[in-house]
């Protein structure tokens, strides 16, 4: 009886392994011997499916811990489809994010075919969904801000999420994973008051992320002159980045800050006399966000 | 029993932004406190700073005081309900109330009887066993308020909780939220940029403008006696007309002249004129749509009349409004749907030269009401 029982673990073992055990036949374990090799056969097919069931294994692709040329067979060993629209989301908080949170956004998104949830550190949770069909932009935007929404009101926890482009391969998957790491970083540094970053949707804060102090400081300088840190003021920067968001229409602007066309005006000139640069241009204004670009990184490099 | 204390709240991001300025609220027990603004003017950080979502930069916050700055957001006893407010779709109705709470290692008693109390007051006993997907839109949302008040909180935050229902549905759910406000009995702090929903829900409303507290009083009181140019054009639908006027002021006479057109102000309001030396300054007139009648009107009072042409006429049922221009400018007169005047007819209007407003045209702030 215990023999069959260890034929059987040893059977198991093989099929989830590849290691192949054989009890020489002229073997008679006792019944001690024989329960003991089936608690340790049973205890390396644990180790074993904990080191590779299937969230440990997408943690080790989207991190790259897989070789490309191994990434169909294990694709295909825990039943992932190679080829299906994917999504990566990285979501971070300040706070610990322990089994409470990782619980809570599971039973958000029970369909567990379709959406994991990566621990990547305690601090950092990738979640991948795989679509039917290609999701439209808005649709992964709905998707970021939802699972904001959840973690603030339901896990009452502070989080920031980026996302990256669809992904129709899976060995892909990695660099969506780069791409949101990087989401996060410029998002963090350059638009921190919003919280939700999409990789395709840095803006020049991407470029700058890439720039030194020494490379920004003499663009600065020829830009705006030198006394662009009294310049850029918060209220000038709010002022203008709404103008630039409203494609430089005056009317438009002064609608949406509540403010009347001439102080707008008044205040749009105010930047010409200080720096030389006329905003209603659409050349001086690209000059303009630029340059406030790099005075927030500068801000955060120092 | 909550009471909050903002004093002095500042946002500034890392990148400079500065989100909000100067914040002073005190907010009394069982309050429903309205913060409205148009997008991006800080009525959301506000909130987010309250629920210890982000950090307040500078300035105090109180609950019951008790200073709240640096608590994390679990330990406020707060309970927050968003615009997307995801259910657990697996998990029936009494599961998805009793989630948070189980999570939390609450006794089984307690949980029940918490989640049946929640159920009772949302009008949800009889939907307990259903799962999310056999809910209308309107029920699905009261789940997730029952998510938030099984946790028995001592302030309620909603961040624009009807945002994504329909215009019938957010009528109703304003009625449900109304209710539970009753019920509870507990201090509600509930943003949105819908200044009906702000009108109709709140005890007191607070306007705000690129990060700025613009003013803070009644919805009766915000709408009859707005703080600022902001705040009227902000309140009311259809918004308040505006048109520049010169003031003239001889002797105790004090006129508004617009474009060709000139009219006596009312002894009520031309103190205000006389006093501030507006004599020969360009003023903003303000005037409500409902304060504009037909000249035949038995009801019309007397006052400035205008022969002008309807550009565009729209029937809402029990009333219409008539868009038309003045001396350049486009107005708005709500009328009864009764009129007889239709798009392009020339119509002759008189102004209650009593409800008009008038605003500092540099400051925007108001002269008189």
């Amino acid at each position: 009886m215990s023999n069959d029982k260890l034929t059987k673990s040893i059977r198991e073992l093989n099929r989830l392994t590849g290691l192949s055990l054989q009890i020489p036949d002229d073997a008679s374990l006792s019944a001690e011997e024989s329960s003991r090799a089936i608690e340790q056969i049973q205890s390396l097919i644990e180790a074993y499916a904990e080191k590779n069931d299937q969230t440990t294994t997408l943690k080790r692709l989207i991190t790259g811990n897989i070789d490309t040329h191994e990434i169909p067979h294990v694709a295909k060993r825990f039943h992932f489809d190679i080829k299906a629209p994917r999504a990566l989301f990285l979501i971070e908080s300040k706070q610990d994010m322990d089994e409470t949170v990782l619980s809570i956004l599971r039973n958000s998104f029970p369909d567990r075919g379709n959406t994991w949830f990566i621990p990547i550190h305690n601090k950092q949770i990738a979640m991948v969904s795989t679509y039917s069909k290609k999701p439209a932009p808005e649709q992964l935007q709905e998707q970021a801000y939802l699972v904001m929404d959840i973690l603030n009101a339901e896990a009452m926890i502070r989080a920031n999420v980026a996302y990256s482009a669809v992904v129709e391969q899976i060995e892909h998957l990695s660099d969506r994973f780069k791409d949101a790491v990087l989401a996060l970083k410029v998002g963090l540094i350059f638009y921190p008051e919003q919280h939700i970053y999409a990789y395709n949707a840095l803006g020049l804060g991407r470029l700058i992320y890439g720039l030194t102090k020494d490379q920004c400081i003499p663009y600065m300088l020829e830009a705006i002159g030198p006394g662009y840190e009294e310049i850029l003021l918060p209220e000038t920067a709010h002022t203008f980045n709404c103008f630039f968001e409203n494609n430089l229409n005056i009317a438009e602007t002064a609608r949406k800050l509540h403010m009347h066309r001439n102080t707008l005006i008044y205040r749009l000139e105010q930047i010409q006399k200080q720096t030389g640069l006329d905003v209603r241009q659409i050349r001086d204004a690209m000059t303009f966000k630029t340059a406030l670009l790099i005075m927030n990184y500068l801000t955060t490099l120092s | 029993m909550a009471s909050l204390s903002l004093k002095h709240i500042e946002k500034k991001y890392p990148n400079g932004y500065h989100a909000v300025h100067d914040f002073n609220l005190e907010i009394a027990d069982k309050e429903f406190i309205i913060f409205v603004g148009p997008s991006g003017c800080g009525k959301s950080t506000t909130l987010r700073m309250i629920a210890g979502l982000e950090d307040i930069s500078d300035g105090e916050f109180r609950i019951d005081g008790e200073l709240m700055n640096d608590r994390e957001p679990k330990d406020r006893d707060i309970a927050m309900v968003f615009q997307n407010y995801a259910l657990y779709p697996h998990m029936t109705v009494y599961d998805n109330m009793a989630f948070s709470l189980k999570l939390r290692n609450v006794p089984k008693d307690e949980i029940d009887q918490k989640v049946r109390e929640a159920a009772k007051i949302l009008d949800l006993a009889h939907l307990l066993d259903r799962k999310p997907n056999a809910l209308s839109g309107g029920q699905r949302q009261r789940v997730a308020m029952g998510r938030a008040i099984v946790r028995n909180p001592k302030v309620f935050l909603m961040d624009e909780p009807l945002s994504n229902l329909d215009a019938k549905l957010r009528v109703q759910m304003r009625i449900e939220i109304s209710k539970i406000h009753k019920n509870l009995g507990t201090t509600i702090i509930y943003v949105t940029h819908d200044q009906t929903e702000a009108m109709t829900l709140g005890t007191r409303i607070v306007v705000m403008k690129d990060g700025i507290m613009q003013q803070v009083d009644s919805p009766q009181n915000l709408y009859d006696k707005p703080g600022n140019l902001f705040v009227a054009g902000f309140i009311g639908s259809p918004q308040m007309n505006f048109m520049d006027a010169i003031v003239g002021i001889q002797g105790d006479k004090v006129t508004l002249t617009v474009g060709n057109s000139t009219m006596e102000v009312p002894a009520s309001k031309k103190q205000a004129l006389i006093d501030g030396g507006y004599d020969g300054k360009t003023v903003v007139l303000g005037i409500r749509p409902e304060d504009i009648f037909e000249a035949d009107d038995p009801a019309a009072p007397k006052g400035l009349t205008i022969d002008t042409k309807i550009k565009f006429y729209e029937l809402l049922g029990a009333e219409v409004y008539l868009y038309f221009d003045m001396e350049g400018t486009q107005m708005t007169a709500r009328v009864p749907s009764t009129t007889k005047l239709h798009q392009d007819d020339m119509a002759k209007f008189t102004l209650n030269m009593e409800k008009i407003h008038l605003f500092d045209k540099e400051t925007e702030l108001t002269i008189t009401n």
